[in-house]
């Protein structure tokens, strides 16, 4: 039992992280390497010429390629990672806390027709995103949103919303109300209340919602696409821009950009590992 | 009492096609200690929620000290409640959960002021040691202890009790009750305690408000309430073990239950039917001394024999029902014994208007 166990672990962990190693090795390959046509996988210190070998001379050149402005695109990496980081923590912590503040309301306030209004909001998730791009399109045309960082935070918030109002309307649900109505009738208001006792119980929840809502804006790629000539490129979309540039694809550099790319959303989902856990299996055990 | 601390004039509230509260008309004197009683669903916890501000009325008005309340926040309100479950925060210390209400805004406590109140109240509680604990790790005793450390601490202008002692196991909770009702006479603020517990009731109030299905049925002092309860529903609400109904018509100088027993001597005019109780401790019980002597209409056979401590109480039929009837413990009955029971008129409550004993129905409200 105990060997199966680890032997699926074992495989499950393999397929998973195949693509990162494999992403990482090519990161630090040259160039022909990475489009020869026999796969070159092993480092090595020994230059030999042979077409046939699998092995690589290891080079860091690709990072440091990253901060040079490539054919195809307008500015280096940094700066489309930067657009990513700002449009991704703005949207994430305007989705977070606009839908903590909407759950509060439909958990705790008899809202006329609340279910209606919970039905709807989920509504906006039945229907592929970029079936909208369209008339976001054109809207964002008229009012000049195109191309900007605020628009992609305004667009990102109002996707995640409806994610964010559900998730947290579950975690604030199970906080009983008698812990706020202890708080006002020790003498605080309802803000007060909800600051000092339903926020800091609904941290798990907020922690949870904002990997997910990260995770969506971080790796969104059509309307980054679609709204941006150049203004607010995030990574995604200028990878995918690189292609049919007359140098090329830049392997090495797409792969060392992805995996620094790929980065802070290991780097938070580990920070909230704690709480991510507990949030996942929120719900599902009653005391 | 001059003009009451608290006034409460027709209180109504709804929820959806149940009415909770029923134009519910209470006065409270400063410094008492009125215990509501009701049983599960009567709309006790409701009444002190809407003292409290928690729940909004649909009709009628709330005067603290002459002041009407509609316009105050809870926060405002200044009264303390002391909740069945959930008063404390768990991840905290008992000592921030008892700063917790002294540091509200408006309060405005210097740090050594805070610290003073916080020691007193603990010792008055007897809780010092336990001020650094986590609330989660204390017991369901220590936790009411803080519970209600945590709203004297304030010293509020009310104070509101919804049933703190029920969670407690039976010996803790009369330790407690005791404790408290001491207490609430020192601090003398008054206080609206809510229990279904008639013990509590008997024990700890000044007065009782009897509360059934959202209607105030009796307010009084505890020995008024039970032993002229106004209506048989009252009167099912305290005593241990349940009073007994009989319906009885008056008929040559007796009071003659529907079979035609005999309850008691009487020199009632005839009349309608009526309803009388009968606590258990007032029907004497005596042992047969032979067939002979004894009076047929007065036998009852003995169903079961319930040992309850200081007496034992009998459970028996007679009249065609089953009555309780409470004997000294010296005393030794045995199931299907013969026995004859004696009752004085004087110590029969009359309901002339209500021929009937309430229902199962009126009960489970």
């Amino acid at each position: 039992m105990k060997f199966l166990r680890w032997s699926v672990l074992i495989v499950y962990t393999l397929l998973a992280t195949l693509p990162l190693l494999w992403m990482a090795v090519t990161s630090i390959k040259g160039r022909e390497d990475t489009i020869s046509q026999h796969a070159r996988f092993i480092p090595t210190a020994d230059a030999s010429t042979d077409a046939q070998r699998h092995t690589f001379v290891p080079t860091t050149a690709s990072f440091a390629a990253l901060a040079e402005v490539h054919s195809g695109a307008r500015h280096n990496f940094w700066s489309y990672l930067t657009n990513s980081v700002v449009i991704g923590a703005l949207s994430t912590v305007a989705s977070v806390l606009l839908g903590t503040l909407c759950a509060y309301g439909f958990s705790r306030f008899p809202v006329p027709g609340a279910k209606d209004w919970l039905f709807f909001v989920l509504s906006t998730r039945f229907m592929p995103p970029l079936a909208v791009v369209m008339p976001v399109l054109m809207m964002y045309r008229q009012l000049g949103l195109t191309g900007t960082q605020t628009g992609l935070v305004l667009l990102y918030t109002v996707f995640n919303l409806s994610l964010s109002i559900w998730l947290m309307k579950g975690f604030i649900d199970e906080i009983p109300r008698a812990y706020e109505e202890a708080a006002q009738i020790d003498g605080y208001s309802r803000w007060d209340a909800f600051i000092k006792i339903i926020v800091p119980k609904a941290r798990t929840g907020m922690a949870v919602t904002a990997v997910f809502c990260l995770i969506s804006a971080w790796n969104e790629y059509g309307f980054a696409m679609t709204l941006n000539s150049s203004g607010a490129i995030t990574v995604p979309a200028y990878f995918a821009g690189l292609q049919g540039n007359i140098d090329g694809m830049p392997w090495p550099q797409v792969a060392a950009g992805g995996l620094l790319f790929v980065a802070p959303i290991v780097a938070f989902t580990i920070l909230v590992r704690r709480h991510l856990l507990r949030g996942m299996t929120f719900g599902t055990i009653k005391q | 009492m001059s003009t009451p601390f608290l006034e409460l004039r027709g209180v109504t509230r709804r929820f959806g096609n149940t009415v909770a509260l029923d134009r519910v008309n209470l006065e409270l004197g400063d410094g008492e200690l009125l215990v509501v009683l009701g049983p599960t669903g009567a709309g006790k916890t409701t009444l002190l929620r809407t003292i409290a501000g928690l729940e909004p009325i649909e009709a009628g008005t709330i005067l603290m000290q002459g002041q009407d309340l509609s316009k105050l926040s809870v926060a405002q309100r200044d009264v303390a409640l002391v909740f069945q479950n959930f008063s404390l925060y768990p991840d905290w210390s008992v000592r921030r959960n008892l700063e917790f209400p002294l540091r509200a805004p408006g309060r405005a406590l210097g740090a050594e002021e805070i610290r003073e109140r916080v020691a007193h109240s603990a010792s008055l509680l007897g809780i010092e040691a336990l001020l650094d604990r986590p609330a989660r790790l204390l017991s369901g005793g220590e936790m009411q202890r803080v519970a209600i450390g945590r709203a004297i601490v304030r010293r509020p202008r009310l104070y509101l009790m919804d049933e703190p002692l029920t969670n407690l196991d039976a010996k803790l909770r009369e330790t407690l009750r005791v404790e408290l009702a001491v207490l609430a006479r020192s601090l003398r603020v008054p206080m609206i305690y809510v229990t279904h517990d008639q013990g509590e009731a008997l024990s700890m109030a000044d007065r009782i408000a009897v509360l059934v299905a959202g209607k105030l049925q009796q307010v009084g002092a505890p020995r008024e309430v039970y032993s002229r309860p106004i209506s048989p529903l009252v009167a099912r609400q305290l005593g241990q073990p349940e009073i007994n109904f009989f319906t009885v018509r008056p008929h040559a100088g007796f009071l003659c239950t529907e079979d035609g027993t005999r309850l008691c001597a009487s020199a009632k005019a005839e009349s309608e039917q009526s309803l009388v109780g009968v606590r258990p401790e007032h029907i004497e019980v005596r042992t047969v001394a032979g067939a002979a002597g004894s009076d047929a209409q007065r036998t009852a056979v003995i169903e079961l024999v319930e040992n309850s401590g200081p007496h034992q109480i009998l459970v028996t039929r007679w009249a065609g029902q089953r009555v309780h009837a409470l004997a000294d413990r010296s005393r030794e009955f045995h199931v299907g014994d013969r026995v004859e029971l004696r009752i004085e008129e004087r110590n029969c409550v009359s309901w002339e208007a209500e021929p009937r004993a309430p229902g199962a129905s009126l009960r489970a409200t």
